[in-house]
């Protein structure tokens, strides 16, 4: 067929060399990126007939007029106009055609082209990923995809963040979505073993029509990441970067001004100042001294190339992190590699493997030391030297009788606040031995077959294995005589997981005329199995390293370990899937998936799920009637899904089985007698949580495909909600005081629109611009709780006393839920005049200076009942914002995220409360009540609260925590080709990430880290705050 | 089209080797044949596709993963409900340990309402703490202000039903267990025993309740039986216990914990008497008297010293251990009713009314191992020679009254060093059968029957009896004995309740109520400077008592909301 081809070139050529003699031959040579030569491209004379193609060099040569155009075209790169100004060599590179309509998009067991898509898809190329320096991809692709939030970390080395697909899609369970590397599932927690390098892209399938086809477990949608496989000419990257990481600058009270206002709030308070002399203290920052610089390096080698049939992607990584904190806080190495062999043994059958195992080096729990750096007394000296800790210790009798043995005086240097009880941050980077190793890995091989033509049969076996190691130790010290630590313990722990799964797929396609039907049908079967050992002991003969570990203790004190095959969150799963692809004229499309999924966690009565979707989509641009808005409107699409997803199962094995347990009774002597009684009864029907999605949403491409558009309102109803809810008193079940059991009842819904717009274009041939930009808004309200209603959340203590969230029907879930404030009371008089219709006093004990509570429900009381919804920690809209722009060898890019409209609470302000006597943030004090008409938000700060003002969960914690931050500004620069003969390319690049936050919050930190619980969410508290990071680098292609 | 691929001769054999190495597929014999029949068409058909061979393979490799089971035991420290109770042991050991859940938590949540309810919402005792935040919910209950959200009502609620749905289910699984039939019948019949007696004490304190005889469905609801449903429920499951229990001389010493022939017929005795069934009650304890296991101890004191455990006179008790390793449960209530100046938390302080009752019986044995009163030597404790009640007028940890319980304190010398008193709770005692016994006989003016037994309760404790009572006369002397000898052992609220009067009108009605003796007394005739010097707890306890609604206690009101209002409240409780 080629050869036929290549036959009428010539002759056609033949036949122009007759009609045009004045024509001369021009030759040329046409590259893509990085010089790589491309073929098979059709070069045509424009206004003629004449054309010729590149050869496999990327060379060509043509007989053209000296006055003529070359029109350069092929499918995947943007057509150009050469004009020949009589030369007879013509060297051109090519750009990509970056017409997102032709992406190819992973939906699923299958890809197709993004303007084929019926359902809600986000995607991300590497492109977007890699400029972003870190070794957690979640954080480098924050605010590019609309619908899906990424709730950041801690800035602890290793920390991942929270996403969120299109809201909150449980309340008890989890909402992270399934995060599935090359088809298979990793869980969601290992999403930060990837190397990002390594990524070609991430689909993100956001509706239930999307993701049902991963059936059970998609409820929270389906992050599809795809790795590179090898393609092209061969050719090896190599990227390398430095950076250095530091804290944001905080600036807590010296000892001068803690010191005062510890004596005003004495003074305040009617007792004796703690800092008589407050001009003789000696003065330490905790937070300067704590929070230096840490570093990161990335350094990536990869090889791509394919030939004959085979290609091949290798890569070696290696990702270096340490906290600002210093090593002792957290230290993250991570090496990893990939293998990704494709080999086309023939015309039928393909076959491949893939292999990516991996090393890393990080504490299972990094230090945050943001509290004790943060709260600790400022007057008190960091360090005491050995000789006053040696004097300071009790005698060597009772619980010390044993002290002196493996005592090392260097742990208890660190200082402790006699104060306010704080010890030195310095202590726990002192003491923290905590250090994990982790190896693991990805396995993979595929057969692929095309017995007939559109028919593709496909075998995976793939598996994934990861274990940890684990070892601590828990030095003597003594600071004081309630901090003390008499024995030293060790523990060692090891724990594996893995998981094996085969998948099996045909996938027919077959068109009739303008009518094209895709069927694909599946099946799989996936089993995930854990391990643990741990063991741990005292008293070590030495404190010196090789004693640290647990052969150096002489008295086992514990140790356990277990097996569970078929563990959480999904046990072992048997699954069939199928879907029905049809498009009449690529106009009109209808789509049909289903999947069934039994789980070895359900029940065998309820085994079995079914997770049905439709989708269907019109482009409207290809109506006849489009035609002539076709120059502004290129593309238009209309689409609409439903389907049916599943979500968390209660995640341990046999909870719908009934327990009996182990209890002690008394015989008639007096003796024991041990027996087992019924323990717990559960609910055989647990099954998974479900939810149902509309969306309708809306593509277009706009001024040449300039300007892509995409825009989507979907509503979702998360429903079988895993809830623990009480049992009836007179059934007697066994389980808790008031015994309560897990059912499906809980019903929510969440609706939410999504607009993502990106528009490229250049000002001038050199000097390119793109701007991308994305909005995501999403509601969340509870509809049912069955008798679980209210949940209430955040402790019930002397910190908050009457909580802080709740989840009730009607509100957002895990809404703020306290007293409305009306202002501070300026005068004693103001505060007894607040009475209700009989003259009693509404707050008793409040004097000027306390927080007015609103009598809400006005029943002449101010107690529980008027406490109410204060807003919602969730955002109503997270915004993206890319630019980029490129001129010459040159490129820019900065990115932004920024989200608006939710409610933090600023533990900052809570933590003012005068008793405890935390240090604070320099002059944050002043904003606190001093006298009549200082202020009517900010209580006085004396010790005795009778009024509440720091214990009673009201709107003066909350503060509106909208923020615009720079997550990243990079600038790079390509060296002209002239000068580095020998290499294709060398591009140099700065860049700094989390350059700055545009806010009004007063916290340290609008971008609240997310606890795992949705009672915690939006609790800003001394979490480790995010580094800003400059970085260096370096990308060498060869 | 090229072909690569050469199957080889003998596939068609590894394919059955492959299907044979998964169980469950021989099962499937006609799924198995289909599958070769396939294959064998195929190859000759489509003779150019023998690569779907290598995808079918994947595919038998899948259904072979699929077979393998998705069933699977969890692992862990519990075992299934559904693998236990198949060996005789593991019956044996479920039914011993089951007796640890009459008294639910190993808490004091049951004894707790036992106290409150049937001594301190009586003429016995007082709430006595005055100072702890949660003795508001207490004094409501004594005080006849409760609601019905009261927390205390809930929790003896709660934990009754608690210990019944573990019976039933214990039960449930003796049911189906293969051990003999002999075997089977007692380990039921001590469930039903147990169970009974949540029942009796459900019927008595809230009348009809849910009849839960099963372990039911997470979302079944039930609603209220009558309670002479309840009652005849009770009677039924007693008389099979009757029949089916041992003796408890039958039983191996360290077992003689457990449901006995004696115990069932005690309770169906004590059953009989709320239902008024003067005849059967009589007959059954008699039954008791004659079965010559029971007796008397000697000495009243015996009875309530520290080592002292299913004796003589012990009918039925929960047992209690003081050891850590295991944890055995313990008996935490003597805290609970024990002066706070001897680490005890101060509640359910003795009442004067008691005390002079005991006066008026010149009955000084039994005044002084029932009552600790402030000032006076503790009996049997020779290192507590002035008990201190610790009264309002010392400050802090005041109590109302300053007398508490002789019958659960320990003396200082027997305290064991871990501080988990082993001091068993006494559920039925063989001076109950004979008071039951005598109440029932005078009822039906069986007046020397009634005296007989009578008598044998008094002169244990000196007292001489008087045996020409007869008629009224007779019947509230051993109503009188009743309250003595049995006083804070938790009868007497429903002793009152129950008893009528002349007039066929509750006792309570009598002593409680704004005109009631005990009311009266307290507000207008006593002096008890301990008593009146402490103004915390209302001196006029028992002046809310309304006989229209509170000769029950209400329903629960979480019961009614859980229950979707298939539970309905008692008359006059919101």
């Amino acid at each position: 067929m080629k050869k036929s081809f290549h036959l009428v070139w010539v002759l056609f050529l033949l036949f122009q060399h007759v009609c045009f003699s004045q024509s001369s031959l021009v030759t040329g040579r046409i590259t893509g990126q990085d010089n790589v030569p491309l073929a098979n491209i059709a070069i045509q004379i424009k206004g003629g007939t004449a054309g010729t193609m590149t050869s496999e060099k990327g060379e060509f040569s043509i007989n053209a007029p000296a006055n003529a155009t070359l029109v350069i075209s092929s499918i995947g790169y943007k057509t150009r106009e050469i004009p020949v100004r009589g030369r007879t060599f013509i060297s051109e590179s090519l750009d990509p055609d970056s017409r997102q309509l032709d992406d190819v998009v992973v939906i699923g067991y299958q890809t197709t082209a993004r303007k084929n898509v019926t359902t809600s898809i986000s995607s991300v190329s590497a492109k977007d990923i890699e400029p972003y320096s870190t070794g957690t991809v979640a954080t480098a692709i924050q605010g590019k995809l609309a619908g899906v939030q990424v709730m950041a970390s801690d800035g602890s080395p290793g920390a991942q963040p929270r996403i969120l697909v299109r809201g909150l899609s449980s309340i008890t369970g989890n909402t992270n979505p399934l995060v599935i590397v090359d088809g298979m599932e990793i869980g969601y927690n290992n999403m930060n073993t990837i190397n990002p390098m390594d990524i070609v892209s991430m689909d993100v399938l956001k509706d239930a029509s999307a993701s049902s086809i991963y059936g059970a477990r998609s409820g929270q949608g389906v992050i599809l990441i795809t790795t590179k496989r090898g393609k092209g000419a061969p050719s090896i990257n190599l990227q390398s970067s430095l950076g250095l990481t530091y804290s944001p600058k905080v600036k807590i009270a010296d000892a001068r001004e803690y010191a005062g206002v510890m004596n005003q709030i004495a003074s305040n308070s009617g007792t004796p100042a703690p800092f008589p002399d407050a001009s003789s203290l000696s003065n330490t920052n905790y937070w300067d001294q704590t929070f230096g610089q840490g570093t990161k390096q990335n350094h990536n080698l990869s090889i791509t190339g394919g030939r004959e049939g085979l290609s091949v992607f290798a890569s070696i990584g290696y990702y270096g992190e340490n906290s600002y904190a210093g090593k002792e806080a957290g230290e993250w190495k991570k090496i990893t590699a990939r293998l990704n062999v494709d080999w086309d043994v023939n015309k039928v059958i393909k076959t491949g493997i893939s292999f990516s195992p991996r090393y890393e080096n990080y504490p299972f729990a990094p230090l945050n030391v943001t509290w004790p750096a943060f709260a600790m007394d400022p007057t008190v000296k960091p360090l005491r030297t050995e000789q006053e800790v040696m004097s300071s210790l009790p005698a060597f009798t009772g619980v010390f009788a044993d002290f002196p043995t493996a005592f090392n005086p260097y742990y208890s240097m660190p200082s402790r606040s006699a104060f306010n009880g704080i010890v030195s941050p310095e202590f726990s980077l002192r003491t923290n031995f905590d250090k994990r190793e982790y190896f693991g890995g990805q396995f993979g091989t595929y057969l692929e077959i095309k017995p007939l033509k559109g028919l593709v049969i496909k075998t995976v076996l793939d598996a994934t294995a990861n274990f940890s190691q684990q070892n601590t130790y828990s030095p003597k010290y003594y600071l004081a005589t309630n901090a003390y630590n008499a024995k030293t313990a060790v523990a060692s722990s090891t724990s594996g997981n893995s998981r094996f799964k085969i998948t099996n797929t045909a996938d027919y396609t077959i068109s009739v005329k303008e009518h094209t039907v895709n069927i694909l049908a599946g099946h799989s079967y996936d089993s995930y199995a854990t391990k643990s050992t741990s063991a741990s002991r005292e008293n070590i003969p030495f404190d010196k390293e090789p004693f640290r570990y647990i052969n150096g203790g002489n008295l086992v004190t514990g140790g356990s370990g277990g097996y569970q095959p078929g563990a959480g969150p999904f046990g072992k799963m048997l699954s069939y899937f199928g879907s029905l692809r049809y498009n009449y004229k690529e106009k009109y499309y209808l789509t049909g998936t289903m999947r069934a999924d039994a789980s070895s966690l359900v029940n065998p009565l309820y085994r079995w799920g079914y997770f049905p979707s439709v989708s269907g989509a019109w482009i409207i641009s290809q109506e006849p009637f489009f035609q002539d808005l076709n120059k502004t409107v290129s593309f238009l699409k209309l689409r609409g899904s439903w389907g049916k997803s599943g979500g968390n199962l209660p995640g341990g094995v046999g909870d719908y089985i009934s327990y009996v347990g182990a209890i002690t009774y008394v015989d008639a002597n007096g003796g024991p007698i041990n027996g087992y009684t019924p323990s717990s009864i559960n609910n055989p029907e647990l099954k998974w949580e479900v939810q149902q999605d509309y969306t309708v949403g809306l593509d277009a491409a706009l001024f040449n495909d300039k300007l892509n558009l995409t825009v989507e309102r979907y509503v979702r109803t998360p429903n079988n909600l895993l809830l623990n809810v009480k049992v009836d008193y007179a059934l007697g079940y066994p389980q808790g005081y008031i015994a309560t059991q897990y059912a499906n009842v809980g019903e929510m819904t969440t609706k939410g629109w999504e607009l993502s717009v990106g528009y490229k274009d250049n000002f001038t041939k050199k000097l390119r611009y793109g701007v991308d930009l994305t909005l995501s808004h999403f509601k969340s309200m509870v509809d049912y709780l069955s008798n679980s209603d209210p949940i209430i959340g955040g402790e019930a203590n002397e910190v908050i006393s009457t909580y802080r969230s709740r989840t009730t029907v009607g509100h957002v879930p895990g809404a703020w839920w306290g007293y409305v404030m009306d202002g501070i009371f300026q005068t004693d008089a103001e505060a007894s005049s607040y009475v209700n219709k009989d003259g009693q006093r509404l707050q008793p004990s409040a004097t000027a200076g306390d927080i007015i509570f609103r009598d809400l429900n006005n029943d002449g009381k101010v107690d529980t009942k008027d406490l109410t919804d204060l807003g919602s920690p969730y955002p109503k809209l997270t915004a993206g914002l890319t630019l980029t722009l490129s001129y010459g060898g040159f490129d820019f890019r900065t990115e932004f995220y920024g989200a608006f409209g939710q409610k933090n609470f600023n533990n900052y302000r809570r933590n003012m409360v005068p008793g405890p006597n935390y240090n604070f943030l320099s002059g944050f004090e002043n904003q606190f009540w001093t006298g009549p008409g200082s202020t009517n938000s900010f209580p006085v700060l004396r010790k005795t609260d009778l009024n509440g003002n720091f214990t009673k969960m009201s709107a003066f914690f909350l503060e509106k925590g909208d923020f615009v931050r720079c997550n990243l500004m990079q600038l790079g620069y390509k060296l002209p080709a002239q000068l580095i003969k020998g290499v294709k390319n060398i591009r140099v690049f700065a860049s700094v990430q989390n350059l700055f936050t545009v806010t009004k919050y007063s916290g340290l930190n609008p971008d609240v880290p997310w606890y795992s619980t949705i009672s915690y969410n939006g609790l800003d508290n001394y979490q480790m705050l995010i580094p800003r990071s400059y970085l260096f680098g370096v990308n060498i292609g060869l | 089209m090229q072909l690569h691929f050469r199957p080889s001769k003998n596939q068609s054999s590894n394919f059955t080797s492959m299907s044979r190495s998964c169980k469950s597929f021989d099962t499937h014999g006609n799924a198995h044949r289909a599958f070769h029949s396939t294959i064998k068409i195929k190859n000759e058909r489509m003779k150019h596709n023998k690569f779907l061979i290598l995808p079918l393979a994947g595919f038998l490799l899948m259904a072979s993963a699929g077979c393998s089971k998705l069933d699977q035991d969890p692992v862990g420290p519990n075992i299934v409900e559904s693998q236990y109770y198949t060996t005789l042991q593991q019956c044996n050991s479920s039914i011993q340990v089951a007796y640890r859940f009459i008294d639910y938590s190993t808490w004091w949540e049951i004894l707790n309402w036992r106290y409150l309810s049937g001594e301190a919402a009586s003429d016995n005792a007082w709430i006595g703490n005055t100072y702890q935040a949660t003795h508001p919910t207490y004094d409501a209950v004594a005080h006849y202000t409760l609601d019905a959200a009261n927390d205390r009502n809930e929790a003896h609620w709660i934990d009754l039903y608690k210990g019944i749905g573990r019976f039933n289910s214990t039960m449930e699984g003796i049911q189906r267990s293969t051990i003999d039939d002999n075997n089977k019948k007692q380990f039921i019949a001590e469930l039903k025993f147990l169970r009974a007696w949540c029942y009796f004490d459900l019927v008595r304190n809230w009348g009809g309740v849910p009849l839960v005889l099963k372990i039911y469905p997470p979302n079944t609801h039930i609603p209220r039986s009558t309670s002479k449903e309840i009652y005849d429920q009770i009677v039924s499951d007693l008389l099979e216990c009757a029949d089916a229990l041992p003796k408890k001389s039958q039983y191996p010493v360290t077992d003689r914990f457990r449901a006995s022939k004696g115990a069932a017929l005690t309770l169906l005795a004590k059953t009989y008497l709320y239902m008024e069934d003067w005849a059967k009650s009589e007959t059954a304890a008699k039954q008791v008297i004659d079965m010559g296991e029971y007796n008397l101890e000697p000495n009243f004191a015996t009875l309530w010293g520290y080592a002292y455990r299913n004796g003589i006179e012990s009918v039925f008790e929960i047992q209690n251990g003081s050891s850590q390793v295991p944890a055995l449960p313990t008996n935490d209530f003597q805290k609970v009713v024990n002066s706070t100046a001897d680490a005890g938390w101060g509640y359910y302080s003795i009442t004067s009314d008691l005390e002079n009752a005991f006066k008026s019986e010149a009955d000084s044995i039994r005044l002084q191992w029932t009552i600790n009163r402030h000032g006076l030597p503790v009996a049997g404790d020779p290192n507590t020679p002035k008990f201190d009640g610790r009264p309002y007028q010392t400050g802090g940890n005041h109590s109302k009254s300053a007398r508490f319980s002789r019958k659960h304190y320990i003396p200082k010398a027997q305290r064991p060093a871990n501080g988990l008193p082993a001091l068993n709770d006494k559920i039925l005692r063989f001076a109950d059968v004979l008071l039951i016994h005598a109440e029932a006989c005078a009822m039906q003016s069986k007046t020397a029957e009634a005296l007989s037994s009578l008598q044998r309760i008094r002169s244990r404790v000196s007292l001489p009896t008087d045996m020409n009572l007869n008629g009224w006369n007779l019947i509230n002397a051993v109503r009188k004995e009743r309250r003595l000898e049995l006083a804070f052992e938790g009868d007497r609220l429903y002793d009152i309740r129950r008893w009528k009067d002349q007039a066929g009108k509750a006792v309570i009605n009598s002593i409680l109520g704004p005109n009631g003796s005990f009311v009266k007394y307290n507000t207008v005739i006593s002096t008890d400077i301990w008593e009146k010097a402490n103004p915390a707890e209302l001196q006029n306890k028992g002046a809310s008592f309304n006989p229209d609604i509170h000769m029950l206690w209400p329903i629960p009101s979480n019961q009614i909301i859980l229950s979707e209002g298939e539970v309905t409240q008692n008359p006059g409780y919101f």
